[in-house]
């Protein structure tokens, strides 16, 4: 065994073992992605049954906004684009696993020596041109080749020109040989980073999509949370307000109170009354909010494309911190801070 | 007329009028309207000189004043 065929058995050795590397981390990121995937699923799944059940709030949200806050005019009824979508592909076609060749770890197979071949010609090398360069550097023998040509020159020696050039070819193919497994090596490398580096962002992804996922289900708890523990009962005091005032009118003004006509909300702006029309207003500008949010499926919308980008994650979260930042806002103008039994 | 939407959404299952109350108080603008809620809570208003100065919800044992000057 020359040195030649002795790095060769050294570089199958360390391609054995840069593979079983690659596939540990391969297998390791895949797992990852596949917990990130079931969880988001589940997630959708959860986040479709409330926003089914949240149905309930919505409409009498919107039914108190039409009777204080005259919404038909400025708003509609929505209703809740499906989350429909899944990470179900994930798993269906296995692109996304790791790609390894069907025995990388095989040199002989055909695979390989036609990769071999492939990458020689594509490097502009062959056998018999690495043959010329290297007896031009042994600076023994010379020897000028062409394509199925090879013509061997005298050299002072009592060994047999043929035998010596030979044994001079088997090395230098033996040199080709490694130079060739090296470059493949070097190449199979590379995309192992590239596989790997894919496999990794994938599974950023979709750990940022079970996040997102994470924050419009909380999202839609605050929601129903706001509307039933806060606002609704709010808006049963409001309305009792206008019925008591439009009932104490009537007293005074010796009518009938049995069926007393309530006034618009809007009339009590600039009066010692004008937190309910606040709370009423900051409510409508909340309802607003939440049907641009809600009426469009937007984990669908932001998530089919498998890609996530930084302004789309940062418009995400903006508007949750609008929708946030409007529940604080109307919920400073409660008569007795929403409380109800 | 309450339409239908205001009368679902009241969801008054009584109105205590307080007609007695202010005769026998003999002041007319000074009374209190007690509205019951279906789902439980009581809004007592109290009327002073012709205007609501109090919302109480008995509910949570809290007053609110409207500060009516």
């Amino acid at each position: 065994m020359n040195k030649y065929e002795q790095q060769q058995e050294e570089l199958k050795i360390h391609w054995e073992v840069e593979e079983k590397k690659f596939t540990a981390e391969a297998n390791r990121i895949s797992g990852l992605s596949t917990q990130y995937c079931n969880k988001f699923n589940s997630f959708v799944t959860i986040i479709n049954v409330e926003r089914h059940l949240m149905r309930k709030e919505i409409n009498t949200l919107y039914k108190f906004l039409k009777v204080l806050g005259d919404i038909q005019d400025k708003a509609t009824l929505f209703d809740f684009a499906a989350e429909d979508w899944l990470f179900s592909e994930y798993h269906s076609n296995g692109g996304n696993g790791p790609k390894t060749n069907s025995n990388p770890l095989d040199f002989t197979s055909r695979a390989f020596v036609e990769s071999v071949a492939i990458g020689a010609a594509i490097s502009g090398s062959s056998v018999a041109s690495a043959t010329m360069a290297a007896t031009a550097t042994s600076g023994i023998i010379g020897a000028t080749a062409a394509v199925g040509l090879v013509m061997p020159v005298i050299v002072p020696v009592a060994i047999p020109a043929y035998v010596l050039f030979k044994g001079m070819q088997d090395k230098a193919n033996d040199k080709q040989r490694l130079e060739d497994m090296t470059k493949r090596f070097e190449a199979q490398k590379i995309q192992w980073k590239k596989e790997l580096s894919q496999m990794h962002d994938e599974g950023i992804f979709f750990a940022n999509a079970v996040m997102i996922a994470d924050m419009y289900r909380i999202l839609i708890a605050q929601v129903r949370d706001t509307i039933t523990e806060r606002i609704i009962p709010e808006f049963n005091c409001i309305l009792s307000f206008l019925y008591a005032d439009a009932i104490k009118n009537s007293i005074i003004n010796n009518d009938s109170p049995d069926e007393p006509e309530i006034a618009s909300i809007n009339e009590y702006r600039g009066t010692p009354y004008e937190s309910h029309y606040i709370f009423v207003k900051n409510t409508f500008d909340y309802y607003l909010l939440i049907n641009n949010f809600f009426k469009e499926p937007v984990l669908s919308n932001l998530l089919s494309k498998r890609k996530l980008t930084k302004i789309e994650y940062d418009q995400f979260q903006n508007k949750l911190k609008l929708i946030g930042n409007q529940q604080v806002k109307l919920l400073k103008d409660t008569t007795f801070g929403g409380e109800v039994k | 007329m309450r339409n239908k939407d205001q009368n679902e959404l009241l969801n008054i299952r009584g109105i205590n009028l307080p007609i007695g109350a202010a005769n026998v108080r003999g002041d007319i603008e000074d009374f209190v309207i007690t509205i019951y809620c279906k789902e439980g809570a009581t809004y007592r208003f109290s009327v002073k000189g012709g205007n609501i100065c109090t919302c109480n919800n008995s509910d949570v044992d809290s007053v609110f004043d409207y500060e009516v000057r």
